[in-house]
């Protein structure tokens, strides 16, 4: 098989003309008689014809006549015995720039072996002779009395062969050939040309851009990657050079759906074993190309795949071993939906079972419309009219495409979920279904659709009442919950707990809640009924349009009859902005999203999952009677009444003011038989829930006055009453007279003296002068922001919960010169009628 | 333009001494084989004394050149960039990276500073001269025109400002281009492919002496051809072989203060020294061996006003300093 160099190199060196033989006779003869025989160039395999003519010993070295025929070195370089003409040093002497520049193909990076035996078994013709040693050379394949074939345009290599389509290459490498398609990489003609910018700078097709030849991919120099390759093998890019459709983005930047490629592995794992087959890794244990292919020498006879893919989806597995589990599941359409095709027109036991959903370089399924992909993977079976549709998830679901942390309302006091994203245990994923820490909710992010039983323990407990169904569930809720909505477990002990205060209140789905779970007592992800998913019948009420979802419970025979909420309770789905208030509280839409420019619900003051507010205690007396620091409020009412306050807030001045009963009569009970200190501030005159009246929701008996609103104050400045040392003994004005308040009916402007309606005590611009003409009630001192200090302060002119501290009244408007008087004497039936003297001491 | 050969005494010095050495040489190896003695040998040696070697990365360097201020530049090929180093050695600043455009290079060759300190670069890959100022900014670049559709190959520049000449080895073309070097226009062209005098075989690397007189490396021809300003022949510098005095592979020349001629062979990795007439002074000495020094490949040289000596040796991917012994 192996040829000694030196019968190749003659094949074109003709016998010279004036060759010196006789010298090399007679050196011959004295050597044969002279020499040990250990001298090493007795030893050399003379050519038969040597010439030591310039233009042979330019490269043929040793055939200069110094060393070859009179046998010796001389004063600049020692004698030459050794073949040296196919040496890489012989070569680079001229392809070093001064007769051709092949530096960056010969020097950079590495060319086709020399120095080396062949691999064992491999068959090397003898047209391509090795060195003495059995050794590939450069003359292995070059020669300069070869022919002028080269693969592309450079034509000139003095290659041994012609090398027209790669035709030298196989002949040593017949393992590559193309005609075993079964193992090879396929050459010759294909359908696409070989991109042009792809085959600079050294790659070549064949005749034409079609034509796949060796040279195609590999280049025997000049190559700086692996495998004697034009561009590195360790990425996708020399395969997606060509395969541009295997690429995972569109020309547009966009996701296609397929095999990830120059990725890190995620959830999968390439195994030693995959490796051991010749799966290869990107630099740095990327999934390339290579990982599952193999350009040369598969075996299975499949796609080049490195190991036969099966019905089992044998090599799918063997990376993507978390994914074993789902063999023995419903998402198995082998048995589950034998004769589902996929867009391939292929069952799953044609296939493989990842196939139904997966193929490795296309989409698999007709993805259902909009959503991310994820989702319409999942749709795409279970979505309407789909072999395996579920109806449940037709109605309402948890939303989809939203982030885990939502927007909080300002200064926190609400947010539907807060899940930090580092801390976040579910995947999310990007729009194109690839895991994002960045991404958002998907179907995926709670089901695993390969896994129907959750791993690890789960954590029911009899308090969480957790629910033991398992639908592909990723984790067991409501610990899955738990991971966007860990702030609303503060309700695993409270009243709203249903295992724990209504066990046998079943959801829309006759769940109790311990088998709901805690979660599922109120809420279904799937089949929900209005706002927030309610899992119970939502009952209609005066707000159709806004429907309330606690009055599922709050009510007669509800499950929290004891706490219904009746008439005489604070207005809801009203909007605070219409009423010239604003609030850091959450307001609603209709659908129960928080909306800025929505409504009042009840969970604008109520945080239903909260007993106490702001407390991070599970547990504090939840069984016990609420008051205005917890029931449920989202923000603490007492001692300041900071929750009723953030809409109301002039009213807020009320705070340590004579009006504010904590302060000032911290025994007296309000109707609901709550002291100050339980009530509130604001609740020791006001209720929320339930009041007797419905004028101001007043919390206190109403004493009967010339007006409604003279009865409402009268309730406290009565003899009897808290207020019992300020009960005026006339506190009306004539009631036959009607006025018109003009300039005095703007609220915020100086002079504000509004007048209302005596019958129903709403501000009406022609009403009758009342208490709250004059008072306002919640600010002892006119124009102070200041809330008032509690002390045995008397009040004056300039105090006294008056509107204005001004002579400037209502009271001048008709009664000229003696309005001031009778505005300082209103309450004092003598003095509020002067005499002509006081008149002309009053002044004009 | 014509040519005319006025004299080519190192031609018939190479052959006097090349067939003497042959009889002595017969008769020598007999006597060593026959009674098994030392083969004498006797050369000259130029003795240098080595100071540092600068090795920055380089891939496949093929010249350099030292400006009056010390500036070394060595033009690192394979990496398309000229990297210029202090005299200590000590690396200083970088120019050009793999391109057409101005200030890239695609495989430069040779290069020469001009008195001005202006870079004259041949960007051989691109077939153009680049000219850049001393801190390597792009300045200017005049391409060589194609010769019956062979691209110029420019692959050693000389720049005689003095003169508004710059001189280009064309070596595919086998031939030397000149320049006006404010016109930036071709004027002339010295020679033609063959093996006479005032012909070439593959010209490569230049020099010039003080005296203006042009040092071509004839690489195929294996001679250092001598042309004056006018591109008349002046004398040939050695010749085909292995003796002393004999080229297998030339590739550099450079010429000391004092007119010596220093020619490397890359492939036998000596550097001969010859009188400018062509005589064989000798071979740079390894002051170790006390031997003829190997280099691995040298090619480009060059040789500053302090008698240093700078070789590069190309696939030793280094430059080596030497101090030339008087």
């Amino acid at each position: 098989m192996m040829k000694a160099w030196a019968e190749a190199d003659t094949r074109t060196c003709a016998i010279p003309p004036g060759c010196a033989k006789g010298l090399l006779a007679a050196v011959l003869v004295g050597l044969a008689v002279f020499l040990p025989l250990n001298v090493s160039w007795a030893q050399i395999n003379a050519p038969r014809n040597p010439k030591s003519a310039k233009a042979c010993a330019l490269c043929h070295y040793r055939w200069i006549d110094t060393f070859f025929v009179e046998g010796k070195g001389t004063d600049l370089v020692p004698y030459q015995s050794r073949k040296v003409v196919a040496t890489p040093e012989m070569c680079t002497s001229c392809h070093d720039g001064s007769i051709m520049d092949s530096r960056d193909r010969m020097s950079v990076g590495r060319g086709h072996k020399t120095g080396v035996a062949p691999p064992s078994g491999m068959r090397i013709p003898d047209i391509f002779p090795l060195d003495d040693n059995g050794k590939v050379q450069c003359a292995t394949c070059h020669t300069a009395h070869g022919v002028p074939s080269g693969p592309g345009a450079e034509s000139t290599i003095f290659m041994r062969t012609t090398n027209k389509d790669s035709a030298m290459c196989r002949m040593c490498h017949d393992d590559k050939l193309s005609t075993r398609m079964d193992r090879n990489h396929p050459m010759g003609k294909v359908e696409r040309a070989i991109p042009r910018k792809f085959l600079r700078p050294h790659a070549a097709p064949g005749k034409k851009v079609d034509k796949i030849t060796c040279e195609s991919c590999h280049t025997a120099h000049g190559s700086t990657t692996n495998a004697y390759l034009a561009r590195s093998s360790r990425d996708a890019s020399l395969c997606l050079a060509c395969h541009t459709d295997k690429s995972m983005l569109t020309p547009q930047g966009r996701k296609k759906p397929g095999h990830v490629v120059n990725a890190k592995p995620v959830t999968a794992k390439i195994p030693a074993t995959l490796l051991e087959k010749g799966a290869r890794v990107g630099a740095s244990g990327e999934v390339i190309c290579g990982t599952c292919h193999r350009v040369h020498g598969q075996q299975t006879g499949q796609h080049l795949l490195i190991m036969r893919d099966d019905q089992n989806a044998t090599l799918c597995l063997t990376c993507h071993t978390d994914k074993l589990s789902l063999v023995k599941t419903g998402h198995n359409l082998i048995k589950s939906a034998p004769k589902a095709k996929n867009l391939q027109g292929q069952t799953a036991a044609q296939a493989g079972i990842c196939s139904a959903c997966h193929l490795p370089h296309k989409p698999a399924r007709d993805l259902a419309p909009g959503g991310d992909y994820t989702t319409g993977m999942c749709m795409s079976c279970h979505g309407k009219e789909r072999f395996a549709a579920r109806p449940l998830i037709f109605g309402q679901s948890h939303p989809l495409d939203v982030t885990p942390k939502d927007a909080a309302a300002p200064n926190g006091y609400y947010s539907p979920a807060l899940a930090p994203r580092d801390q976040l245990s579910l995947p999310l994923y990007d729009r194109y279904g690839v895991p994002s820490r960045n991404g958002k909710v998907t179907c995926a992010t709670c089901h695993d659709p390969h896994r129907l039983q959750t791993v690890g323990k789960t954590t029911s407990s009899a308090e969480s009442g957790t629910a033991p169904k398992n639908l592909f569930l990723r984790q067991n809720p409501p610990e899955m919950c738990r991971q966007c909505h860990g702030d609303k477990f503060a309700i695993t002990k409270s009243k709203h707990n249903l295992a724990k205060t209504a066990p046998k209140e079943l959801n829309r789905l006759k769940q109790t809640p311990r088998s709901a779970g805690i979660c599922g007592s109120c809420h279904l992800v799937h089949g929900g009924e209005g706002p927030f998913l309610w899992a119970k019948k939502i009952p209609s009420t005066d707000h159709p349009s806004n429907p309330i979802v606690c009055f599922s419970c709050h009510r007669d025979k509800g499950a929290a009859a004891k706490k219904p909420i009746h008439a005489n309770s604070h207005p809801i789905d009203v909007a605070p902005s219409e009423h010239g208030l604003d609030t850091r509280l959450p307001l609603f839409a209709p659908d129960g999203k928080h909306a800025a420019d929505g409504r009042v619900a009840c969970y604008t003051c109520h945080d239903p999952h909260r007993w106490r507010s702001g407390s991070s205690r599970e547990n504090d007396d939840p069984m016990g009677e609420g008051d205005a620091g917890t029931s449920f409020l989202r923000i603490s009412n007492a001692p300041a009444p900071r929750l009723c306050t953030d809409c109301h807030r002039e009213q807020a001045r009320v705070e340590n003011s004579d009006h504010d009963l904590n302060a000032s009569a911290p025994d007296v009970e309000n109707n609901q038989g709550r002291k100050p200190a339980q009530s509130g501030t604001c609740s020791a005159c006001h209720v929320a829930h339930n009041g007797k009246s419905d004028f101001l929701l007043w919390a206190r008996e109403i004493t009967p006055g010339s007006d409604q609103l003279e009865s409402v104050c009268r309730s406290c400045h009565q003899k009897s009453g808290p207020a019992k040392g300020k009960v005026p003994e006339i506190a009306s004005h004539p009631q036959d007279i009607t006025f018109r308040n003009i300039g005095r009916n703007t609220k915020g402007r100086s002079g504000y003296f509004p007048l209302f309606d005596p019958a129903g005590g709403r501000e009406i611009p022609n009403g009758q002068l009342t208490c709250l003409s004059c008072h306002s009630g919640h600010q002892w001192r006119p124009g102070s922001t200041d809330r008032a200090q509690v002390g045995p302060e008397e009040g004056d002119a300039g105090s006294s919960f008056l509107r204005n501290k001004s002579s400037d009244t209502i009271c001048r408007d008709c009664h000229g010169r003696q309005g001031l008087y009778r505005y300082l004497y209103f309450h004092d039936p003598v003095y509020r009628n002067p005499s002509p003297a006081e008149m002309r001491l009053s002044g004009p | 333009m014509s040519s005319q050969a006025r004299c080519n005494p190192g031609r018939f010095l190479s052959q006097t001494v090349s067939a003497r050495f042959r009889a002595y040489a017969v008769v020598s190896l007999a006597a060593a084989l026959i009674w098994n003695l030392p083969v004498a040998h006797a050369i000259n040696l130029v003795r240098v004394k080595h100071l540092f070697d600068i090795a920055s990365g380089f891939n496949a360097p093929s010249d350099v050149a030292v400006s009056k201020d010390g500036r070394i530049y060595v033009v690192d090929g394979v990496n398309s960039a000229i990297k210029v180093f202090k005299y200590d050695g000590d690396p200083m600043s970088t120019f050009g990276q793999k391109g057409a455009g101005p200030g890239q290079f695609h495989l430069p060759l040779g290069i020469d500073i001009a008195a001005s300190g202006k870079v004259y670069i041949a960007d051989s890959g691109n077939h153009r001269v680049q000219i850049m100022n001393r801190q390597g900014r792009f300045e200017t670049e005049f391409k060589l025109p194609d010769n019956k559709g062979k691209p110029g190959d420019p692959t050693d520049v000389v720049a005689d400002e003095s003169a508004r000449r710059c001189y280009v080895a064309d070596n595919d073309n086998h031939r030397i281009l000149v320049y006006d070097l404010k016109t930036f226009k071709l004027i002339d062209i010295f020679g033609q492919p063959g093996t006479g005098n005032r012909e070439f075989r593959y010209p490569f690397l230049l020099a010039q002496d003080k005296e203006k007189y042009l040092y071509i490396v004839d690489v195929i021809n294996t001679r250092v051809q001598v042309l004056n300003r006018k591109g008349l022949f002046v004398a040939n510098i050695g010749e085909w072989g292995v003796e002393k005095g004999h080229f297998f592979r030339p590739k550099g020349v450079a010429l000391d203060r004092s007119g010596r001629v220093f020619v490397s062979d890359s492939y036998i990795g000596v550097i001969q020294v010859f009188d400018q007439t062509g005589a064989f002074l000798g071979a740079v000495g390894d002051s170790g061996t006390k031997g003829v020094k190997r280099f691995k490949t040298p090619v480009g040289m060059f040789i500053d006003s302090k008698d240093r000596l700078y070789v590069v040796e190309m696939y030793a991917n280094r430059v080596g300093v030497y101090k030339i012994v008087r």
